[in-house]
């Protein structure tokens, strides 16, 4: 009976599965499914590589030479390894920070699939057994995050939360030619979430309500001030007088206006996201734009608290964090 | 290395009952083949279009999202032909494929060729186009259309291989 060769029932993550029986007889049959193939390596070299269908295996199909090492039932030593050319997917996560050098984690999904066999097990599984999407993404994973950090520290926290999927296309473009080098193709990479601590959710609200970066920073150092201030009684009030309008006043214009930036790729260094149009404001609780002195947010519903001075301020403010103006 | 057949499918030509079945599975071999050629030719412009992507990424233009979606567009048409189907009916079934069907299908194969070397020329002008935005612009509504032909091409293959 015809030694049958064939994958059967792969595992859901597997790539790569080497038949264990090196020992193959004259005219073993290799079967290959659509969506896989087998390569085929004897006395060390690799061969060939098999597509679908039905291949029957022998080392030469000279008669003379067959007879010669000893006729049907001789065998010789082959390997066989199936490789799935289906996609697979792998999850890659990590930390680094934006451009405001606010501290984000993200996370999320890419889909490969293998492109070339033979570079594959020759550059990457060498004489394993089997091989599977875990032991790609722990070979691969620093080419992710590397990718990651350089894009995502060239985003401002606000971009990136608004341009997710610039991002994760512009890693891919960074990320493609890695995995080509590897024998491997990336089909696609997708960012799932990006988070960021709470402490940089609120200034990422004040930063899109305001579209200065620079003065939100100004006025978290001004409270930090004055919480420190507020531990010593007797000096507080006369060094608070000297020190709390200097650091309350609004920061210089730069001499050069921002460059402008079309939209896509990464945005250049010195490019600042534009402050929000004449006559519209942020609503706080859907973060979509309102028109100017508004009550209620056409988008959410929410009622649109004010200060005295008219600026937008959260549910349960007491003072105004723009301009400190005490909220009735 | 040859196409031509081998003795022994020579003698299964001539074999009464079974020449008819050998034809009809050389003629599934050749459409195999030539869905391999188009097959080929699109992943010839799937790397092509990666390169453009690159440049893209390097110039920061604003097509690159939508480029991207094109190179999708594009491998999955590339399977698509790959693995489309080669006109095989059961016994049991109700319609039968025959040689004439068989090679109708080598003709939408042919018409195949044609619209994948359509598409690598332009996806090659796209390519040339990164840097000025605007032919660019045009350059990707252009493949864009490429690739719509070429999918009602293949739908209709599709349809007629299923019997339809």
């Amino acid at each position: 009976m015809a030694q049958v060769i064939e994958w059967v029932n792969p595992g859901e993550d597997e790539i790569i599965w080497r038949y264990p029986n090196e020992v193959i007889k004259w005219g073993a049959q290799l079967i290959v499914h659509e969506y896989e193939v087998a390569v085929f390596m004897r006395d060390g070299k690799i061969y060939d590589v098999l597509g679908p269908g039905r291949h029957t295996l022998t080392t030469q199909n000279l008669p003379l030479l067959y007879r010669l090492v000893g006729g049907s039932n001789s065998p010789f030593k082959a390997t066989v390894i199936f490789v799935s050319m289906k996609q697979f997917q792998g999850r890659y996560g990590g930390e680094t920070q934006t451009r405001e050098l606010a501290p984000v984690k993200y996370y999320g999904v890419y889909w490969f699939k293998v492109a070339d066999p033979v570079l594959f097990i020759t550059e990457v599984v060498g004489g394993q057994s089997l091989y599977d999407t875990a032991d790609v993404t722990k070979f691969i994973r620093a080419y992710f995050n590397e990718g990651m950090m350089k894009h995502l520290s060239a985003y401002s926290i606000v971009d990136l939360f608004q341009n997710l999927d610039m991002v994760s296309t512009q890693v891919k473009v960074k990320l493609m030619e890695d995995f080509r080098r590897l024998g491997l193709e990336l089909v696609d990479v997708k960012i799932e979430g990006v988070n960021t601590t709470d402490e940089w959710r609120q200034r990422l609200f004040w930063i899109m309500q305001t579209g200065n970066a620079q003065a939100v920073m100004q006025m978290d150092t001004a409270k930090q001030v004055a919480a420190e201030l507020g531990k010593s009684e007797g000096a507080a009030i006369g060094t608070g007088m000297v020190v709390m309008p200097q650091l309350l006043q609004q920061p210089a214009q730069p001499a050069q206006p921002a460059q402008p930036y079309a939209g896509g790729g990464v945005p250049p260094a010195g490019y600042q996201q534009p402050a929000q149009q004449a006559g519209q404001e942020i609503c706080p609780y859907c973060g979509k734009p309102i028109p100017a002195g508004a009550r209620f947010c056409p988008y959410c519903g929410h009622e649109i608290k004010r200060c005295p001075n008219g600026h937008v301020v959260p549910e349960g403010a007491k003072f105004c964090p723009v301009c400190g103006a005490k909220i009735e | 290395m040859g196409k031509e057949t081998s003795i022994v499918e020579k003698l299964e030509l001539v074999i009464p009952g079974f020449h008819g079945y050998k034809k009809k599975e050389l003629i599934r071999e050749d459409d195999r083949l030539v869905r391999g050629k188009v097959a080929d030719t699109l992943a010839l412009a799937r790397r092509e279009m990666e390169r453009a992507l690159q440049r893209c990424a390097m110039v920061s233009c604003a097509q690159l999202v939508a480029i991207d979606n094109l190179r999708k567009k594009l491998m999955a048409l590339e399977s698509r032909v790959r693995h489309a189907e080669a006109g095989y009916r059961g016994y049991f079934d109700r319609v039968k494929f025959k040689e004439e069907e068989l090679n109708r299908l080598l003709e939408y194969d042919a018409k195949m060729i044609e619209l994948a070397e359509e598409i690598l020329n332009e996806v090659k002008a796209l390519n040339g186009q990164i840097a000025n935005p605007q032919a660019l612009g045009m350059a990707v509504l252009n493949l864009d259309d490429k690739l719509v032909n070429f999918e009602e091409v293949l739908g209709k293959r599709m349809s007629f291989a299923a019997g339809e």
